[in-house]
């Protein structure tokens, strides 16, 4: 079953798991029309301040859970070497560098999230793993462009 | 380790004023929390290891105080409910429920942990950080099983399966229809 990472107008974003487009769309049209229309995002009643629901932007699919970007904590030593280097000049001060810097950069290299330094917009895909594909907006928004 | 659900978001790390809820409920570490303190942080083990990012899930079980059906310190994933395991909503039919990610960085990503903070209480003081909010959903329907009595901080993205580190109840009993989603704020405090 697919995985869709859903990137909502606010900037937060949710990954969910869906037998396919048909299931996810039913469920991304129900919370967006809640939002465009002042229902709360749980219905479940209890105690709690009710929570706004909020519009959806974006929708990737991804083939796997995009989380699963370098299982195993493994990656090509080709792209060690390049990171490697990368961090160095980075981290380079006076001919010496940090072990414990250069360590975080590289238990870095096999994060599947991308940093917020290279996130260009609050719409942005937060994984690093390219999606399988983006389904258009005007599939849950009537009133899309 | 304090759990509250807490409404509004969080972008670059600026909190934007919202209607907000906290609760603090039971909680519990789990046996492997414990041992990434004694072999990868005092004995800096290269298989005992944290994960490459962390994913948090939502159960049936609830953190309870160490009765049968309780969690325990060893408590692991599994569908089986009789007794201390942990019970994954959405594992037999996901309606739309799938394990959220945090960054294993300090305010470096979009979701991940804060600025940690110490408290000095003698007898439950300690270092406490709490992580950017996480969602869940939106559902497409009711999960199989439904209804989410504790957050678990884990590993992976299979469903029952993974490390558990620590887990809270969550304030009342979630279940899940059509459009429902959900947000969790976790925080850990180390004492």
């Amino acid at each position: 079953m697919p995985f869709y990472e859903l990137i909502y107008e606010t900037g937060a974003v949710s990954v969910a798991n869906y037998a396919d487009d048909a299931e996810c769309l039913r469920a991304v049209s129900a919370h967006h029309d809640r939002a465009k229309t002042g229902v709360p995002a749980l219905t479940t009643p209890d105690n709690e301040p009710n929570r706004p629901s909020e519009r959806i932007a974006r929708v990737l699919k991804y083939d796997v859970h995009p989380v699963e970007y370098g299982t195993g904590q493994e990656i090509a030593v080709d792209e060690v070497k390049s990171k490697l280097n990368e961090a160095l000049t980075n981290l380079e001060h006076d001919g010496t560098v940090r072990v414990p810097d250069l360590a975080a950069a590289v238990r870095d290299m096999s994060s599947p999230l991308v940093s917020l330094k290279d996130r260009k917009s609050m719409h942005d895909s937060n994984y690093k793993m390219q999606e399988a594909e983006e389904l258009s907006s005007d599939r849950w928004d009537n009133n899309a462009a | 380790m304090q759990h509250s659900n807490e409404p509004g978001m969080h972008y670059h790390h600026q909190e934007v004023p919202a209607e907000c809820f906290k609760q603090h409920e039971a909680v519990i570490a789990f046996q492997r929390l414990s041992q990434l303190v004694t072999d990868y942080v005092l004995g800096n083990s290269g298989s005992i290891v944290p994960p490459a990012s962390w994913t948090m899930g939502l159960a049936t079980t609830n953190v309870g105080s160490g009765g049968g059906t309780d969690y325990a310190r060893n408590s692991a994933w599994n569908a089986a409910v009789s007794t201390t395991n942990i019970n994954e909503i959405g594992s037999t039919t996901a309606a739309g429920y799938a394990r959220q990610t945090i960054a294993k960085s300090i305010n470096q990503g979009a979701i991940d942990w804060g600025t940690s903070t110490f408290d000095n209480t003698f007898a439950t003081g300690g270092q406490s950080s709490t992580a950017d909010q996480v969602t869940f959903g939106a559902f497409s329907g009711a999960p199989d099983p439904n209804g989410a009595n504790s957050w678990v901080l884990t590993d992976g993205s299979t469903l029952n399966a993974g490390n558990p580190y620590c887990a809270g109840d969550t304030a009342a009993t979630r279940t899940f229809a059509n459009g429902d989603t959900e947000k969790v704020t976790a925080t850990l405090k180390a004492g």
